[in-house]
């Protein structure tokens, strides 16, 4: 019998939302780069006597997530305490959902391996409070001894969605499109900024291997599962998943057995390591927050969330292959983000023809703001002035190569009317009437070569081309080469 | 109702109380007191005097709860007093005994 | 009369009057507590600065023709689980020994707002814990009826120094009867109010479902002053009700109790065996003042709420006080016993922190919502709590209140119960049914027992939701037949009101 090892994953995604205050009081979230314990309250610090009140805008980002993940929302919702003592939780519980999450049962497609779009099962989205952070050198970077770690509670209390899939996921490539995509989505709602780097999204991994027989498919062995930690970007996501995945395999290859633990990615050695196993496994005592009344998700803020919904990414895509003619890549590319597909769309309405505009935007476009370090919001170049050039090229009155030229003064901040001139282009292109006095004045200097050429020395018609790249060269590349090879071979012809 | 030893200490443990070897038997027995006391419930529950089938638990939605906070940030004046006194601080950090990483 | 025997109406009007100061009602305060308190042990932390700044800003305002608010210049003592910013607020419990909050609570703001001066913070037991303020960790508190016995608990000291004639006016936090139970031993009106009428922030929780915050007076209309001042609806609390509140004073002019259906509690006969006679006759008496007065008597049964809410609440009350006091890890604030690892830093600062009666309760709480056996107690415990919730709206179809004994007994003797923690637990077994159905009850003192130490002996009345209007309504036709609640006959003056 052969055996075949298929990956089982499941992915706990944390996001932080995107309020102003905390979910439980009106301390500010934006503690980056903030003094330690400067944004902190007795509520946040759990002072005796202090209570949490829940932030509304939370619950309404939480809502607006749930509903775009296809989840149903619950009508009534509650929050439970999680005891347990840690020194970043400073009540030492943590409030969360249990049994009843804000939002169940929703579903979002991720390209498959195959290639074939894949459906992956939300089982849930539910809202908690963030934990405060532990640092274990001092703010200056020393290492005060190996005695302390420090405690700074500005983090705790910022919301979180936790967005939790069902162990849909074959693949660590399967897993990054599945992280990708609810980034891409938490990005759109403007729930979450989505910054893995920063933290504010989260990724936890739930993965075991089954074996199973070859020929049958049968599943002869289910693998322990663990939970993998501490991947901070995308790529560390599949790294992570392909080194664990790999582990189990073998482990389980050679006989061996696997236990439930949860397990710490090492990225700099590419490696994942055991932080604690199943027997350290903590009772969390959950029970509902007697401080905080049930939460009514009223009828009314469903439909008008629901009614203020963007266009989701995926139907974006749809719609720009559809709309466009785009080739699903490029759709994809357009689509990705919410400002780059409304530059895309506002060039498209200003008279670009869409395929050359996309062509545009992920080469010379992108090209510029990764040089420059700019965002598709601060961008120079204005879509309307982008359709226009690309309209000229299209027209082609403009060849890419001065086009691109024209770009570059653009991208300095120059108008479209002084940009061209720089870039040695006539505004309105060159008339067919100029193109025909540039070959006169070309064959006017060639007359050894048209010699040649009429007396029949040139069969591979090289002698042509170099006469078709001398006009070039004269009309700076703003004539088209097929059509002046043309008017070539006509006027050649004629002397004959 | 039977409590043992091994109850108290798990409990103990969970709540972070160190409690005392001669702690322990009075904790047991006031387990079994405080239990025992409870189990009259599962008594008349057999005998028909308490129904508890259907009954919901938590009777949450009477109350009348005041509206969800707005967004709105709030700078609180609490945290030099706190900062200064804290256990153990350093800068405007508090202080715990070091944590591995991974713990 | 000295002036701390005043009433706190009766101080208001004197003040804003002018016939005497705020300054003046507070050093007689002061000099009463500095006389009395050797014996008595009421108080954790005495404000006396703070206080004669305050009363000297009252006067200020007065004489400026400014009005201080609806309790200028009344001294106020506070339990000690309630914050006021920048007085130590221990919940008597060495975890907390020295912790001074940071802010205050919202009934302080409130107090300050209306004017009142405090005078100083109540000894209770730890962190409310208790029927006999002898589990505060400091010092036990003396009934001043006979200062060999409890003055009942948790709110002890609250109680005893607004017997003792401290103040007028004092604030206690009943959770399973932690203001009727002291009010009913020291011979004064207690109210503990309707869930969610007074907010909740700056207490520091024990049972944060069941906790409230209320008053404890000498008279009627003191009690009603106070909690006009105190029921105010917070955004602070979530559990705050936004609703609007009545004028509490409005009842208190009630000729009569006609038309009113006052009910006893059938299932009290099978109970007569555990409860002392005194208390019987007592409530036997009044209850014959309420006919007297009007009032149709009525019978109501409550067989879950007397047979099991004792034992639901000693469930439920401990496994949300085991989550409460979780934050006490030495890591922010209080009592820090530093170790070289980060487990020994919590269990020796809790083990340290906590006294015998707080670790049973967390170590109860705790047991009881871990693995494997919510279901069977903390579920179980709540879906009773349910059915109480729905045997009282029963009743109260059939009455208007609902009378019991506040305690089984008078005030028991320091040191009697103190080894027997499930017998103390019995002393609460008619008040803490009105926590867990969330209702607003009063304890009036109905008389006293014979003998060579008269005991006072209280009266429970409970209302139905938001009905605090209905039991003031009743108190004060009781009090015009009872006579107001007397100051304990300690030290030299001792004056007024119905002492035997
Ligand atoms: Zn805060």
């Amino acid at each position: 019998m052969t055996f075949r090892y298929i990956p089982v994953i499941g992915l706990e995604i944390h996001v932080q939302l995107s309020t102003a205050t905390k979910i439980f009081c009106p301390c500010s979230t934006d503690y980056i780069g903030a003094e330690p314990n400067t944004n902190v309250c007795p509520v946040c610090l759990g002072l005796p006597g202090s209570l949490p009140v829940l932030n509304k805008r939370a619950v309404e980002l939480g809502v607006r997530a749930g509903l775009a993940l296809s989840c149903t929302i619950r009508n009534h919702t509650v929050f439970h305490r999680k005891n347990y003592f840690y020194p970043d939780l400073p009540k030492a519980y943590q409030i969360s959902q249990y049994d009843l999450p804000l939002a169940e049962g929703g579903e979002i497609y991720i390209p498959g391996d195959d290639g074939r779009p894949r459906r992956i099962r939300i089982t849930r989205l539910h809202l908690e409070e963030d934990a405060g952070k532990l640092v274990h050198s001092a703010a200056d970077g020393r290492l005060e001894g190996a005695a302390f770690s420090f405690v700074d509670y500005n983090r705790g209390g910022v919301p979180l969605a936790e967005i939790v899939s069902e162990p849909d996921i074959t693949s660590p490539r399967e897993a990054r499109e599945y992280v990708a995509r609810i980034r891409q989505t938490v990005r759109y709602l403007g729930v979450s900024d989505g910054d893995m780097e920063r933290g504010s999204l989260r990724v936890d991994a739930n993965v075991s291997v089954k074996k199973t027989d070859e020929t049958s498919g049968e599943v002869l062995y289910w693998g322990e599962r663990t939970e993998i930690k501490n991947m901070n970007s995308l790529r560390a996501v599949e790294r992570a998943l392909e080194y664990e995945i790999i582990r189990q395999t073998g482990v389980l290859a050679e006989g061996g057995s696997l236990e439930r633990e949860t397990r710490h990615w090492n990225d700099g050695e590419g490696i994942t390591t055991s932080m604690r196993s199943k027997e350290a496994a903590n009772d969390y005592r959950y029970f509902p927050d007697p401080d905080i009344p049930p939460i009514v998700v009223t009828e009314e803020l469903l439909e008008s969330t629901r009614n203020a919904l963007p266009e989701l990414p995926w139907a974006k895509e749809r719609r720009f292959a559809g709309e466009y003619g785009l080739p699903e890549a490029d759709a994809a590319f357009m689509a990705e983000s919410l400002p780059v597909a409304l530059y895309f769309e506002e060039c498209v309405k200003n008279g670009a023809a869409p395929l050359r505009a996309a062509n545009w935007i992920r080469t010379e476009v992108f090209r510029v703001m990764n040089e420059k370090g700019l965002s598709m919001d601060s961008f120079p170049v204005k879509p309307s002035v982008l359709a226009e050039l690309v309209a000229l090229v299209e027209g082609g009155k403009l060849s890419t190569t001065v086009a691109r030229e024209v770009f570059a003064h653009l991208a300095e901040g120059r108008s479209l009317k002084d940009a061209l001139p720089a870039a040695g282009a006539s505004p309105g292109g060159l008339s067919a009437e100029d193109v025909e006095k540039m070959v006169d004045r070309v064959l006017l200097a060639n007359g050894d070569v048209v010699e040649e050429i009429r007396s029949g020395r040139d069969p591979k018609g090289k002698k042509i081309k170099f006469l078709t790249g001398l006009v070039m060269k004269e009309a700076r590349g703003q004539a088209d080469a097929a059509a002046v090879s043309g008017i070539l071979e006509r006027r050649l012809g004629e002397g004959r | 109702m039977t409590i043992s030893e091994k109850d108290v200490r798990h409990v103990a443990d969970l709540a972070r109380l160190r409690v005392e070897e001669k702690e322990i038997e009075p904790l047991v027995r006031h387990f079994e007191a405080i239990l025992g006391h409870f189990a009259t419930l599962s008594r008349a529950r057999e005998e028909g005097r308490l129904n508890l089938d259907g009954v919901d638990p938590f009777l949450f939605s009477e109350r009348e709860a005041p509206p969800l906070r707005e967004d709105e940030p709030v700078r609180s004046a609490v945290r030099d007093d706190v900062l200064a006194a804290a256990p153990e601080r350093k800068d405007s950090f508090f202080v715990v005994p070091r944590i591995l990483e991974e713990e | 009369m000295e002036l701390f025997a005043l009433s706190a109406a009766e101080m208001v009007r004197g003040i804003k009057a002018k016939d005497f100061s705020a300054s003046e009602v507070f050093a007689s305060c002061l000099s009463r507590i500095e006389a009395l308190e050797p014996e008595l042990s009421a108080l954790l932390a005495l404000t006396a600065g703070m206080g004669r700044e305050e009363a000297a800003r009252i006067d200020g305002m007065i004489a400026r023709g400014t009005d201080p608010g609806p309790l200028a210049g009344v001294p106020v003592v506070l339990k000690d689980n309630m914050c006021l910013r920048g007085v130590p607020a221990t919940c008597a419990s060495r975890i907390l020994e020295g912790w001074i909050p940071p802010y205050d609570g919202k009934v302080a703001e409130l107090l300050a707002g209306a004017g009142a001066v405090f005078a100083g913070k109540a000894n209770m037991d730890e962190f409310a814990m208790g029927s006999s303020t002898e589990f505060s960790a400091f010092h036990p508190t003396s009934n001043p009826w006979d200062t060999g016995r409890v003055p009942g608990g948790s709110s002890g000291g609250s109680a005893a120094a607004v017997a003792a004639g401290y103040a007028p006016l004092a604030l206690g936090s009943d959770t399973g009867g932690s203001i009727r139970q002291p009010a009913s031993y020291c011979g004064l009106y207690g109210l503990k109010p309707t869930y969610g009428l007074v907010s909740r922030w700056g207490l520091v929780a024990f049972a944060s479902s069941l906790d409230q915050i209320g008053p404890f007076a000498r008279t009627v209309e003191d009690l009603a002053l106070l909690l006009s001042v105190i029921a105010a609806p917070d955004a602070r609390d979530g559990t705050c009700s936004p609703r609007e509140r009545p004028d509490y004073a409005a009842p208190l002019a009630a000729a009569s109790l006609r038309g009113k259906r006052i009910a006893v509690v059938k299932e009290l006969d099978a109970m007569r065996s555990s409860v002392d006679p005194e208390v019987l006759r007592v409530l036997e008496n009044t209850l014959n003042l309420c006919r007297e007065e009007g009032a149709e008597i009525v019978e109501v049964s409550l067989p879950v709420s007397l047979e099991f809410g004792l034992p639901c609440y000693y469930i439920l009350a401990p496994a949300e006080a085991s989550s409460n006091l979780a934050r006490f890890d030495g890591v922010r604030y209080g009592l820090s016993c530093r170790e070289d690892s980060l487990l020994d830093l919590y269990l020796t600062t809790r083990g340290a922190g906590f006294g015998a009666e707080v670790k049973r309760r967390i170590l109860t709480g705790t047991y009881v919502l871990s693995s494997g056996y919510y279901d069977a107690y903390y579920l179980t415990a709540q879906k009773v709590r349910s059915l109480m919730k729905a045997e009282f709206r029963k009743a109260f179809g059939r009455c208007d209140l609902i009378a019991l004994p506040t305690a089984p007994t008078p005030a028991f003797k320091k040191g009697e119960l103190v080894d027997d923690p499930v017998r103390m637990y019995l002393a609460d077994v008619f008040t803490l049914p009105v926590n867990l159905a969330e209702l607003p009850a009063l304890s009036l003192n109905g008389g006293f027992t014979g003998g060579k130490k008269p005991l006072p002996v209280g009266v429970q009345f409970i209302a139905p939701q938001w009905g605090e209007p209905e039991l003031l309504n009743a108190a004060a036709v009781l009090e015009r037949r009872l006579g107001k609640a007397p100051i304990a006959p300690l030290g030299a003056a001792t004056e007024g009101g119905n002492a035997p």
